[in-house]
């Protein structure tokens, strides 16, 4: 059965368990439905309210459950919460309810009119959404009303002043349906994200570096561009390494463009690494020798990781990865040649092999 | 982009190099002490390198003694080797002479240092032959300040016809001693092969001076290493001193460096030692004690090493013996000609 109101109306007696369909208007002489979340505080006891606006809303049309508790507000087909409708003069909070006898929306009132935060429940309980009114319209993230008064306590002004006519302050119906961002949703991903367009990192690494001629330690820093993209983002990383054993001193500028892959979304979580890398590096003997006591080359290859972000703040978080690379000697320069106990010398730079454990800093900037 | 990053590096690694070393700092000692200095030269005549170093200025502030290893023993007499002769010697005497320098004239056999038996054993056994070894030798003492004998390794049955051909020789020259390059010992009975055919306790009477060839350290075990090392000289000398009494005592620091082949070992000069280096493009390092080494594949293809010294070795050595050997005890320096091109410029700064 199609859930709008006109098809309630032409047979509200077709299925006992809908909702019935009643409409409200100032004279009916129908009994009002007492707002359920305010059995204590009647609008009878209210006093000396001031009179509603003298607005031309339309009046809203309330849709019950065969045992009286309200289903929805509608404004013609439109929800309550889309459209601007008056709902008697009440002021207040009314509670819809799901079938089951959830609740389904909790409306807040000031003369009829919503005003106030208003919220919607799935039938498990969850929030689904979550917008403020003033005047019985959204207001957009951002925006102050001129004034906001919480409509729970019954002897509520409604917000007209001499200088505010409806006219000039009202907009069309069709123009409220705004709805808040972000919208809250049910699994919490929305606080769980990290914010911000651009995130700069620096980076200390350390670990060990691996080659024919030498096995040294090899630490270092650099500084890590990160666009804050989905699951999938780039990371662009320039720095200084430097290794040493004995007297192979070796600093190295290394230069890397790669991808961040996470495993599952969230701003906590393990991510793979992949990263295409360029090294120059220089190597000198911190030793007075005659000969050649130093050397530069390129290094070119790649490297692969796995690693694990923490969320710092909503526009930082950490990130600790374990990462294993191979590169290769590109340039044309002649090799020098690193003389090796016992056996045949070996070439001081050439392939090599390394093994980094990084942890990284990231800040975004950006909204 | 390039130049840009080969600046930025070429900045970092001097940062590197002052955090690591400490800019200007060297690693040579900043004094050693002044030690009477004898020269070796393995030969009659001058070339013009070891000419030019004997007569500058930073030598002969370093060196106050040559020796000139160059009457070779053949047929029973010592005569200058060729194209050399009697005139040739005067005269590079006399010009050593002028630049201040004392000069004796080395007695040597020519023969390898592991060669037994040497020719000279039967000689110095047979009293006749012998007399007229000793009669060659002193007809050429008048040339010089002294003879100095540079014996080859020879069997320890020698040793009373050595000590015998010794005190003959001093009789017979114009100083009443001679010099002698004596073996490294430092055990008794020695440790050096042939060692113990030279008693320096009984021979110390007729010794003008006695170098101690604390040379080629790694000659003979099949085992690459340096040329020399301070603490083996250090006990060299140490065993020595008490053998010889008050007769003065040099020890000796190799000028060249040795090329360690498959099965083969030759003296290799400090240029020819940086040559092969750059050409086989290989690096060139330097020990804890300061040598200078490097191994490459030769054109065999099997591995050879080298081991040699520098101006900062050798400085770093004799630094090294400074805390054990007192100022008295000389240096020889062994090898004209293959020494590092700056060590007498560095030794003439540092020796105080």
């Amino acid at each position: 059965m199609a859930w709008s109101a006109d098809a309630l109306a032409q047979d509200p007696t077709a299925d006992p368990q809908s909702p019935k369909i009643a409409t409200e208007t100032p004279d009916s002489q129908a009994p009002p439905i007492a707002p359920p979340a305010l059995p204590s505080s009647p609008p009878a006891l209210v006093p000396a309210l001031p009179p509603p606006p003298s607005l031309s809303w339309p009046d809203a049309t309330i849709v019950e459950w065969p045992d009286h508790r309200i289903a929805k507000l509608q404004c013609g087909t439109l929800p309550l919460t889309q459209a601007v409708c008056r709902y008697r003069d009440y002021t207040g909070v009314l509670v819809t309810y799901h079938q089951n006898g959830s609740a389904a929306e909790i409306l807040s009132f000031a003369g009829g009119l919503l005003e106030g935060l208003c919220e919607s429940y799935d039938y498990t309980g969850h929030l689904l959404s979550r917008q403020l009114f003033h005047v019985g319209r959204v207001i957009e993230l951002g925006q102050s009303p001129p004034s906001f008064n919480l409509p729970v306590d019954p002897p509520l002004v409604p917000q007209q002043t001499p200088q505010q006519t409806p006219q000039q302050t009202y907009a069309q119906p069709w123009q409220h349906a705004v709805r808040m961002t972000p919208t809250p949703r049910g699994d919490g991903i929305a606080e769980d994200s990290i914010r911000g367009q651009l995130g700069i990192g620096l980076r200390a690494s350390i670990g060990l570096l691996a080659s024919a001629a030498v096995v040294a330690p090899y630490i270092g820093s650099q500084l890590q561009l990160i666009p804050n993209l989905q699951r999938i983002r780039p990371e662009f990383s320039v720095g200084v390494m430097y290794a040493q054993r004995d007297k192979y001193h070796r600093l190295d500028v290394p230069m890397s463009a790669g991808v961040q892959a996470d495993l599952f979304s969230g701003a906590d979580t393990i991510y793979f690494v992949v990263a295409a890398a360029a090294i120059y590096t220089h190597r000198f003997v911190a030793d007075h020798v005659p000969g050649p006591t130093s050397e530069s080359a390129w290094l070119l290859g790649g490297e692969g990781g796995l690693g694990l972000r923490l969320k710092r703040s909503p526009y930082s978080y950490w990130l600790a990865d374990l990462r294993l690379g191979g590169l290769g000697r590109i340039d044309s320069q002649p090799r020098l040649l690193l003389p090796q106990a016992e056996e045949p010398p070996v070439v001081a730079i050439g392939s090599q092999f390394r093994m980094l454990l990084g942890l990284t800093l990231v800040g975004n900037l950006g909204l | 982009m390039r130049s840009a990053f080969t600046s930025l590096g070429h900045l970092l690694i001097l940062l590197g190099i002052c955090a690591l070393g400490g800019c200007g700092n060297s690693g040579l000692p900043d004094s050693v002490l002044r030690r009477n200095g004898t020269l070796v030269v393995e030969s009659c005549t001058l070339d013009p390198w070891q000419q030019n170093t004997l007569f500058s200025e930073d030598t002969r502030a370093v060196v106050s003694e040559v020796i000139l290893l160059c009457l070779y023993i053949r047929d029973d007499l010592a005569s200058p080797a060729a194209p050399a002769d009697r005139a040739s010697v005067t005269e590079l005497i006399s010009q050593l002479r002028q630049q201040g320098y004392r000069v004796q004239l080395g007695v040597t056999t020519g023969e390898p240092t592991d060669k037994t038996p040497s020719k000279l054993d039967a000689l110095l056994r047979d009293p006749a032959r012998r007399a007229v070894l000793v009669a060659s030798i002193a007809s050429a003492a008048p040339l010089s300040d002294g003879i100095v004998v540079s014996p080859p390794q020879l069997a320890v049955a020698t040793e009373s016809a050595f000590r015998l051909f010794l005190t003959e020789l001093a009789a017979a020259i114009p100083s009443r001693r001679v010099g002698l390059f004596a073996p490294p010992s430092i055990t008794s009975p020695s440790d050096i092969p042939g060692g113990d055919a030279i008693n320096l306790s009984a021979l110390r009477s007729q010794l003008s001076h006695a170098y101690l060839m604390t040379l080629d350290l790694h000659c003979c075990e099949g085992v690459p290493g340096p040329t020399t090392s301070a603490s083996w000289i250090s006990e060299v000398a140490l065993f020595a001193k008490p053998l010889l009494g008050s007769t003065p005592l040099a020890v000796s620091l190799p000028l060249y460096g040795t090329h360690f082949g498959k099965d083969t070992q030759r003296p290799v000069s400090y240029l020819e030692a940086v040559g092969i280096a750059s050409r086989e493009h290989i690096e060139i390092l330097r020990n804890e004690e300061g040598n200078l080494h490097f191994n490459y594949l030769d054109q065999s293809g099997s591995v050879s090493q080298i081991y040699f010294d520098d101006a900062e070795s050798t400085l770093r050595m004799m630094w090294q013996l400074d805390k054990s050997l007192s100022a008295e005890v000389g240096i020889l320096y062994y090898g004209l000609g293959a020494e590092d091109p700056g060590l007498w410029g560095e030794l003439k700064e540092r020796m105080k």
